[in-house]
Parts: structure tokens; sequence; C-alpha cells
């Protein structure tokens, strides 16, 4: 079991936890809600037959459930703390670059954090976990063409909230 | 994620895509083998707690905050450091919004540095914080700390302000120049894991300040002195 959840945290840690990086802003937040799928993933792991679903999907429907409790035990705040992006990863020497990366992200992030739940599941799926719209149709249950334009209309909400 | 052709999305948000396709974070790198401890301990998640527990809970909590917002508590904390410490000043103002799930904020007063490059230590930063699951940061100030208490009053005058979006003057003026005072505790999150970045034209335009999380103070370095 402790060899498995080893190389499933390996291959898909990141994007379940980019997943949560999509719906919180605080990394702590994130970090718990992985180490709580992962908890959940291996328990189940006598279930997972890899004939119905890759392992990354599998594992990011047990994300969705830990998301789901999560807001069901507390209602929380979407800001994005300017000095909570300690995990942002990027290609910038000076401090300068940094602070100017920061800030572009933390207004992305603000503003997905204000957009509406369906809109910030697909977001964090796509985007967070880097899934293709296929992966997304079998996450979420939906037909692929209904993820594509659900998607579509989510970034032109996000686009349209960044401009005001 | 090379996306097939009709997975990309249309014209107008391609660009947001882009940006969204390059934004990635990073775990900590002792998460994973955090949670093989877990696992090892046999230790479960936590699942949703049943009702009736989460309820007296809620209440609790509730009354706390409603007790804490009816004393109007005003906590202010002073202490003087040693000379490379400036005076920290943590102000818990209690409010209308004062419940169980809008926490009070907290606002760090730290002065007396050189931040607008005038040559004269006698600037200080107060930077309002929302303490919750999450800290929140809401407002930046510089000042001037004219009457000499190292801390924001009234007679002080503010140079700077922001909210959590990014202000920038432009054209941005001639003359700028950058100073970087890491690492300290500029959130009110009891670690000094922050860095402090100020653009300023001497001797007294403040023209951006940003907090940013430094590589160096994540890793543990001690990064740049504060003066």
């Amino acid at each position: 079991m402790e060899q498995r959840c080893r190389e499933w945290y390996e291959a898909h840690g990141t994007a379940v936890y980019n997943y949560f990086r999509f719906h919180f802003p605080s990394p702590d937040v994130a970090e718990d809600l992985t180490a709580e799928t992962f908890l959940k993933v291996v328990r189940s792991s006598h279930r997972y037959e890899a004939e119905r679903a890759s392992p990354r999907t599998w594992i990011l429907t047990f994300a969705r459930n830990v998301l789901i409790d999560h807001h069901r035990r507390a209602r929380l705040r979407r800001w994005v703390p300017l000095a909570g992006l300690r995990d942002l990863v990027y290609d910038a020497p000076s401090p300068e670059e940094r602070l100017l990366r920061e800030e572009e992200v933390a207004e992305l992030m603000d503003a997905v954090g204000d957009l509406p739940a369906p809109d910030r599941e697909l977001l964090g799926l796509r985007y967070g976990s880097g899934l293709e719209i296929s992966e997304i149709a079998a996450v979420l249950g939906v037909r692929e063409g209904s993820i594509r334009t659900r998607l579509w209309r989510a970034l032109g909400r996000l686009r349209k909230a960044l401009e005001e | 994620m090379s996306a097939p052709r009709e997975d990309r999305p249309p014209l107008d948000v391609r660009g947001l895509d882009d940006t969204l396709r390059r934004v990635r974070f990073e775990p900590r790198a002792s998460l994973g083998p955090e949670v093989l401890g877990r696992l090892r301990r046999g230790e479960q998640s936590k699942g949703a707690a049943p009702l009736r527990w989460r309820r007296p809970t809620l209440l609790l909590s509730s009354g706390i905050a409603a007790l804490a917002t009816t004393l109007g508590a005003a906590v202010v904390v002073s202490r003087q450091a040693n000379r490379t410490e400036p005076a920290v000043s943590m102000l818990a103002l209690g409010g209308a919004s004062s419940t169980a799930t809008f926490p009070a904020e907290t606002t760090v007063d730290r002065c007396c540095f050189d931040l607008d490059g005038g040559g004269r230590a006698d600037d200080g930063i107060a930077v309002r914080v929302a303490r919750g699951q999450q800290a929140a940061i809401r407002e930046i100030q510089v000042y001037e700390d004219r009457d000499g208490s190292r801390s924001l009053t009234d007679a002080d005058a503010v140079r700077f302000v922001r909210g959590p979006r990014l202000i920038v003057d432009n054209p941005l003026p001639a003359g700028l120049r950058t100073r970087r005072y890491c690492c300290a505790d500029y959130d009110g999150g009891g670690t000094r894991d922050d860095g402090l970045l100020v653009v300023a034209r001497p001797p007294d335009r403040v023209v951006l300040v940003g907090l940013y999380s430094p590589p160096e103070a994540t890793a543990g370095h001690p990064g740049l002195p504060l003066h």
C-alpha cells in the first residue's frame, strides 16, 4: 500500500495540489487537502479498476469529494494574499520580476476565486490538474462537447472579470 | 498539455488560456513523505464531522466571537527588540464583521526605515491583514513618521496606499530606486518569511510597494538584512 501511495503521489501529487490551488488562495489548505485526498485514495486503492479509469482521473474524483467535504465543513473566504504565493513556480530571477509575476497570478487567481463554483471546478481540472477535455468529461461524467462549451464560457466570464 | 485542435478555445479567450497554462504551483517537498508518514501511523482521513457535533461547535465559536466583539477588544502589543529589529505594533481591531466566519483584522506596523530614499530612517509601513483560515493582505501604507511615534498616527504623512490590486504610476517617473527588505514578518503570520519591495524616487515619492515570498526565506535562508 505504501509503495502504491508513493508511486501515485509522485505521479499525480502535483496535479492534485494544483487542482486545489485553483480553489484556494492558501498553499496550506491545498497541502492539507492533497494529503487528505491521498489518504483516502490509498485506503480505497483495492477498488481501483484500471480498465475503467486512468489513475489520474480516478484520484481527481477523490479530490473533488474531498473538496466538497471541505466546503461542507467550513465557510471559506476567497482572498488572495499578496505574500501567499510561496509555491508559485516561475522563472524570474530578480525580486522585481518575481513580485510582478506574483501580482499577475494573484490578480488572476483572485478573479478565478470570484467565479461561480462550476466554473472554478472546470478551470481547476483543466489548468490546475492539466486534464484533457476527455479526462474532465470522465471525472465529471459529462459529455465532452458539453465540457468544451462550459469551459469556453467560463474563460469568457473570467476574461470579463479581469477586464472590469 | 498539448491540446487537440478541437480543444483549443475560441480566439477571444486564447490568450487567457495560454496564461492559465503557465500558472503552476509546487507543493512543498516534504508533503509526500508526510502523507506516507500519516499512512504508516494508520491515521484516518478526516471526513465530515457528525452534524450533532458540528452545530454546537459552531454556536460556541459564534458565542466567543460575539463576546469578543461586545468587549470591543483592541489589544495593542508593542515590542521594542534589538537595534536591527524595529518596533512592531499589532492592533487587533474588533468590529461589526467579527464573527466566527469573519475574523478580526490585524495591522502590522513597522517603523522606521528609509523606504523612500530620502536619507532618513523615518518611514514606516502599515500592513492591514485579515486573519482567518487564510491570511489576506487588505492594504499596505507607507508613511513618514513625522511625530516620531514609530507607528502610524494622524500626524504622519501617508506616502503610498494600495489595496489587493497592483498600483503603478504610468508613465513611471525617472530616477527610480528599488530597495528590498528581507526577511521579516510583514503579514503578521508569526514567521520572518516575507520580503518587502519598495520602488521610490528619492527623496519622498513612493511609486510601488509589494510584499513577496522570497525563495531564500522559504528555504530557511535569512535573506538580506533589514537595513
